[in-house]
Parts: structure tokens; C-alpha cells; sequence
């Protein structure tokens, strides 16, 4: 399997799901959004908390992730709904450059809630069934851009469901495909390992630097890192440091050269794996994952973890079999096999490699059908 | 099944993959460890004797520091071993 079918952009870019976004510039649109969403089957809201009186490189992230998800090759077309047009139309813009359609309707130029919500709905209605007549058509796996995430992790994270990730990354990057791992705090301890596979001193240097700027953070608001990450499920689940969940953490990123450090929701140049720096919460990861055009991400859990990102499907993956038994319906791929009888990590990697060519090719997760659709965008300082 | 998982050489520590009772005997590659204590589910049996300040070691990297001495076959974890990173209030 070394094709998967996606839907052709008009950048050249693949999708492996073809939506409408409706999104919306800041939290005082995000009811407008979500009844467009419920009014138009196809949709997908984006739903951002935050977004009005960011600063500075706050606000140009703001826009970019936005915009980002926007562009997604998973996205067909998008509205974006406002208070305020000046925003709006710099996410549109964005997004129009990739080719894709995006309309901008804002409570400035509607003057109320009910007729905002009416014009955006008439718009997605016809995107959605331009949307319809699009087709999957056969692609080589170099225009699948894949994220690795995980949370709720335990120990079988660290022992199955993450060094599946690993595997299927590598085989990914053999392929000529593209892999994205973040989550700039479980770097933490495993640096050896990571700065050994950069492509540079200078990429070296940003991986320090990333790491850096949560210890000096950390040592600037004088917490004890512990309790917070590790979490309290994750000690629960066997985890005793930051170092330990480190260290099975990056297995998730496989055994590939290190092309560049990201910063948040930014997209890589070229192929093959990429780090992003970012922070390890679930939902504000694989927001900017999804951003940064991933068409997919694999999200290793060891406790559970239902959230999904809207964007790219969310496809679950745990090593523990009490999780994969208690939380079936959440699960998408078990592979606790590797435990409970013996099965190789070899044999873990190939059955999660053919998993996430079916999730390309259009089988729903399991947080899809459950219609999880939150969103949060990272952010530095606070707003004004 | 597998019940226990070692993972490189140098490590001094094991993860357990059932809810160890006191007593509980493992096989670790021809060698036998017993436990002292409860271990849950997943969570990590000393292969060694460690004293208060000793480096702890799994996938043969350091993941921990102990706090107080540790026995061999004692279940390790956050409360006699923490973090050397990410101490920001000390």
C-alpha cells in the first residue's frame, strides 16, 4: 500500500477529507459559527476561545493558525464569520491563496446575529454541494503530511502504541511523506536522542532553545513540573517523571534525521520529519498540527482520550488492552496484542501502517462520528 | 502474556504488566525477581538495591533520582524517586 486516495487542490495538495469550514476570527463569533455548522450538514465549525485583543506575535499566530486550518488540504472551501471584517478578511486572504474559496460574512456589515447567520448559511449550502462533486483520486504517500501526538499516555505508551507511531513515521518518511511530532515539554530528557538526528547544529541549537524556554519558565513561576506533566493520570498510569514520559514519548517520532525545528501551526518546507514547538495539551497540539497541514494524526493514548481535532481525523491508538476493552468506542486502532500475546513491534507497526492508509482513504474515527469539533489556539502572552 | 518488560542493559528498574501482589515472582531473562510489595498495573519494580540520591535508569537513559533508599524488588515511583528536570521551585 503505497498509494491512498485523497482529493486533489488547486495547490497541488492532497486532502483526506473534504470539508467546509466555518470559522470563526474570535470567541464573540463562535455562536455564529456553530449554527451555521448545525444548519449545514459538510461543515465543520473552528471555534477559537480567544482571538479579540491579542498582541502582537500572539495575534499574528492567532491569525495564521486560523488561516492555517482554513487551508488544510482537508478543507474544500471555508466561510468566516466575524464581528469585524479587517480580521476576517486577513484569514480569507490567506486561505484564497491556496486556491480555495472563502467568503467573509461579519456582524459589522449584517448589523445583527440572525441575518449573519442566514447570509453565511446560504453561502455554505453552495459550498458544500460544489464540495460534493469532488472525487478521490489515486496519490503517492509524499503528499500525506502526518502528525504524531499523544496523551493520556501510561507505560504502554512508551513499550507499544508509541513505537508503532515510530514505525509507521519512518516507513512514511521512506515513502517520500512528510511527519510532524511537537510537544516541546517531552523533549524534555530525551534530548540526546533528538539532537543526535538533527540535520544540524542550527536545528540542535532551536531544540535546545525550545526546551529551554519551558524550564526557564517553569523556574520563573516556581512550580515543580510534576503533578502537571506528568499529569495526574499519567503518574497514575506508572509514569514517575517528566524524563520517563520524555523518553517514550519521542519514540512516537520514529528514528528519522530531524529536517527543522517548527514554531507553532507553521508548515514545513520540504519533507520528512519535522519537530513544532508546542505544548503537549491534546486539543492545543493537534490544532496546530492541523495548522502546520497535517492531513492526519495518530494519537497514541495509554489511559484514553476521546478529543478529536475537527480538521485532520484524530485516529487512536492505545497498547493497553483494559483501556481498549473499557474504552472501545473511543479507540480506533489496539495493538495490545504486543502485550497480551506476544505479537513484535514490527507486527504492531505494518497493522497501524495499513490502518492509517484506510483513515487517509475516508474510514471515520472514532472522535469524527462523535462529532468532536474543539479547537484551541496557543498563545504566549495575554491579551489587552 | 507478557508480565514484565526490561528494556535496555543498564536499566535498573522493570515495568510490570499486571497488578503485582507482595511476593509476586518474575522472570527477566532467566533471572528471578520478587516483589516486596503491591506493584500496579504498569508501574515500575526495582532490579536493584538504590540509595537516597542514585540515578535511575529505563530505556538506558536517566528518568528519575531517588529520595530515600530503595530495595530490590521494592515498586518505584513518586514517592521515593522525582524529577532532575523541571524543578522550578526549588
Amino acid at each position: 500500500m503505497n498509494t491512498w486516495k485523497g482529493y486533489k487542490r488547486a495547490d497541488g495538495a492532497y486532502g483526506a477529507r473534504n470539508l467546509v469550514a466555518v470559522i470563526s476570527t474570535a470567541d464573540n463569533s463562535n455562536f455564529i459559527a456553530r449554527r451555521v455548522s448545525q444548519a449545514v450538514k459538510g461543515t465543520i465549525p473552528l471555534c477559537p476561545c480567544f482571538g479579540r485583543g491579542e498582541i502582537g506575535e500572539d495575534m499574528e499566530q492567532h491569525i495564521r493558525t486560523m488561516a492555517g486550518m482554513g487551508s488544510n488540504p482537508n478543507v474544500h472551501s471555508a466561510v468566516v464569520v466575524s464581528l469585524e471584517p479587517v480580521i476576517a478578511e486577513k484569514i480569507a486572504e490567506k486561505i484564497r491563496q491556496t486556491g480555495k474559496e472563502a467568503a467573509v460574512f461579519c456582524i459589522d456589515e449584517c448589523k445583527d446575529t440572525i441575518r449573519c447567520v442566514e447570509q453565511a448559511v446560504r453561502a455554505a449550502e453552495k459550498m458544500v454541494i460544489q464540495a460534493s462533486m469532488e472525487e478521490r483520486i489515486e496519490t503517492s504517500m509524499e503528499h500525506l503530511v502526518l502528525g504524531v501526538e499523544c496523551g493520556g499516555s501510561d507505560t504502554t505508551s512508551g513499550i507499544v502504541s508509541n513505537p508503532a507511531l515510530g514505525y509507521v513515521a519512518d516507513k512514511l518518511i521512506d515513502l517520500g511523506g512528510t511527519v510532524i511530532m511537537s510537544e516541546t515539554t517531552e523533549w524534555m530528557g530525551a534530548e540526546s536522542n533528538l539532537l543526535g538526528r538533527a540535520v544540524s547544529e542550527a536545528v540542535g541549537e532551536k531544540i535546545v532553545k525550545a526546551v529551554r524556554w519551558y524550564e526557564d519558565y517553569i523556574q520563573s513561576i516556581g512550580v515543580d513540573l510534576n503533578g502537571f506533566n506528568p499529569a495526574p493520570d499519567n503518574i497514575k498510569g506508572g509514569l514517575s517523571t517528566i524524563e520517563e514520559k520524555a523518553l517514550g514519548s519521542i519514540k512516537k517520532g520514529g528514528s528519522k534525521a530531524i529536517e527543522d525545528v517548527l514554531s507553532y501551526s507553521r508548515r514545513p518546507k520540504g519533507k520528512g520529519l519535522y519537530l513544532m514547538d508546542a505544548p503537549t495539551g491534546g486539543v492545543e497540539n493537534t490544532t496546530g498540527l492541523s495548522a502546520a497541514g497535517c492531513q492526519l494524526i495518530l494519537f497514541s493514548t495509554g489511559k484514553g482520550n476521546p478529543m478529536g481535532n475537527p480538521v485532520a481525523p484524530t485516529v487512536k491508538v492505545t497498547g493497553n488492552a483494559r483501556t481498549a476493552s473499557a474504552s472501545a468506542y473511543n479507540i480506533d486502532v489496539d495493538l495490545s496484542a504486543v502485550l497480551t500475546e506476544e505479537r513484535t513491534a514490527d507486527w504492531a507497526g505494518e497493522e497501524l501502517y495499513a490502518k492509517t492508509v484506510q483513515y487517509a482513504n475516508g474510514k471515520m474515527t472514532s472522535s469524527e462520528v462523535l462529532d468532536e469539533v474543539e479547537i484551541a489556539v496557543s498563545r504566549r502572552g495575554f491579551t489587552v | 502474556m507478557k508480565t514484565i518488560v526490561k528494556f535496555e542493559e543498564k536499566d535498573n528498574v522493570a515495568v510490570v504488566l499486571v497488578d503485582s501482589k507482595e511476593n509476586q515472582e518474575f522472570c527477566l531473562g532467566g533471572e528471578k525477581i520478587v516483589s516486596i510489595e503491591k506493584i500496579p498495573y504498569g508501574h515500575k519494580i526495582a532490579l536493584q538495591e538504590m540509595k537516597k540520591g542514585d540515578t535511575v535508569y529505563k530505556y538506558g537513559e536517566p528518568v528519575a533520582r531517588c529520595t530515600s533508599d530503595i530495595e530490590k524488588g521494592s515498586w518505584v515511583h513518586v514517592h521515593n524517586v522525582e524529577s532532575i528536570r523541571g524543578l522550578g521551585h526549588r
